[in-house]
């Protein structure tokens, strides 16, 4: 295979890995500083 | 957190949703895994392009995410527009939709350079389909920094709204660019809008299908979590609104309390005797002073 499908899936795939991953930190981050609001844990 | 106020948090959020956005999330993952496992060691070289032909997989389902992004985000700011319909949910979800969509015009964007290289010769020309996808990129960027911009919750909906209107008048052009000028882009391959045919088989459009459907899956997911992100930050931006006021109003009753002794409220000497001559704490400079009593008053 030639080096532009490797770059291709490569750089694709790693903005989604990133971006899916500071997605996944910063609401986990951000539940942190407010209490379970989840239905089961208020009730 | 002790001092949370939670009738300050009407919302809860659902158990049931969380548990379906890590669902969607482990399909996406699974599908997309499949996705490049077929497309590069299962599926056969294109008669022309080659192995080239291994993008295919990759490309068109990443555009495609980017007009469903578009789509979802102008639905959403037309129900939020709408009087009846208007809540600040919609104004959210066309925001995060907006956010997922730019990430995926980039990928669009950077995916086609790099497989228009070996196939145009070129990383980039001004073609009219990528030039509007670049001005989409752009405008949608503009969009989000319409919303980042400061004011209460209402405002800045609105003002996005607008925002959001206006960027997606070039997500059309976009589409129909192909058919509508001479493009070095190829018209649609899986469904061409004027001939209805399709110019994909076998194992390769299982494949594509297949991309559709992973990436799609990945795009909802994103949705999801940005979307809890958002409303997460609406929540403790108004629980520390509602500490802020709380603590207004706990720092005026204190005051009220002290106030009722009047005599608490003043020094004594000033009390008993009325301000001292220079004493311009209370009535401005000595000059001015223009209050009597006392020994040293005027």
């Amino acid at each position: 295979m030639s080096g532009y499908i490797e770059a291709g899936y490569i750089s694709v795939f790693s903005v989604l890995t990133l971006y899916g991953g500071s997605l996944i930190i910063r609401v986990r981050k951000t539940e942190k500083k407010l209490p379970d609001l989840t239905e089961e844990k208020k009730d | 957190m002790s001092e949370v106020n939670f009738a300050a948090i009407p919302q809860v959020f659902s158990k049931r949703a969380e548990t379906a956005t890590k669902i969607i999330g482990v399909l996406a993952l699974l599908s997309l895994i499949a996705t490049v496992w077929l497309g590069l060691f299962v599926t056969p070289p294109d008669q022309f392009m080659g192995n080239l032909v291994r993008l295919l997989y990759v490309h068109p389902p990443i555009a495609w995410v980017m007009f469903v992004a578009y789509g979802v985000a102008f639905l959403s700011t037309l129900l939020y527009l709408w009087p009846r319909t208007r809540d600040l949910r919609f104004d959210r979800l066309a925001g995060a939709s907006s956010e997922v969509g730019v990430i995926f015009t980039g990928l669009t964007l950077l995916s086609g350079s790099i497989w228009g290289r070996p196939t145009w010769g070129t990383w980039w020309t001004w073609d009219p389909l990528l030039t509007t996808t670049a001005l989409l990129f752009v405008m949608y960027l503009g969009y989000l920094a319409l919303r980042r911009l400061p004011g209460d919750p209402e405002t800045r909906a609105k003002r996005s709204a607008i925002g959001g209107l206006v960027a997606f008048i070039d997500v059309p052009i976009v589409y129909f660019s192909v058919l509508w000028w001479k493009s070095l882009h190829q018209a649609p391959t899986v469904l061409d809008p004027v001939t209805g045919k399709t110019y994909i088989h076998g194992s390769m459009a299982y494949t594509l299908l297949l991309g559709f459907v992973a990436f799609t899956l990945l795009y909802v997911y994103f949705v999801a979590k940005r979307y809890r992100l958002e409303r997460l930050k609406y929540l403790y931006d108004r629980v520390l609104l509602d500490e802020a006021i709380q603590e207004r109003k706990r720092e005026a009753a204190d005051f009220k309390a002290y106030g009722a002794d009047k005599k608490s409220l003043v020094p004594t000497a000033f009390a008993e005797n009325g301000p001292a001559l220079g004493d311009a704490r209370f009535f401005g400079t000595e000059e001015e002073s223009v209050v009597g009593g006392g020994e040293a008053g005027r």
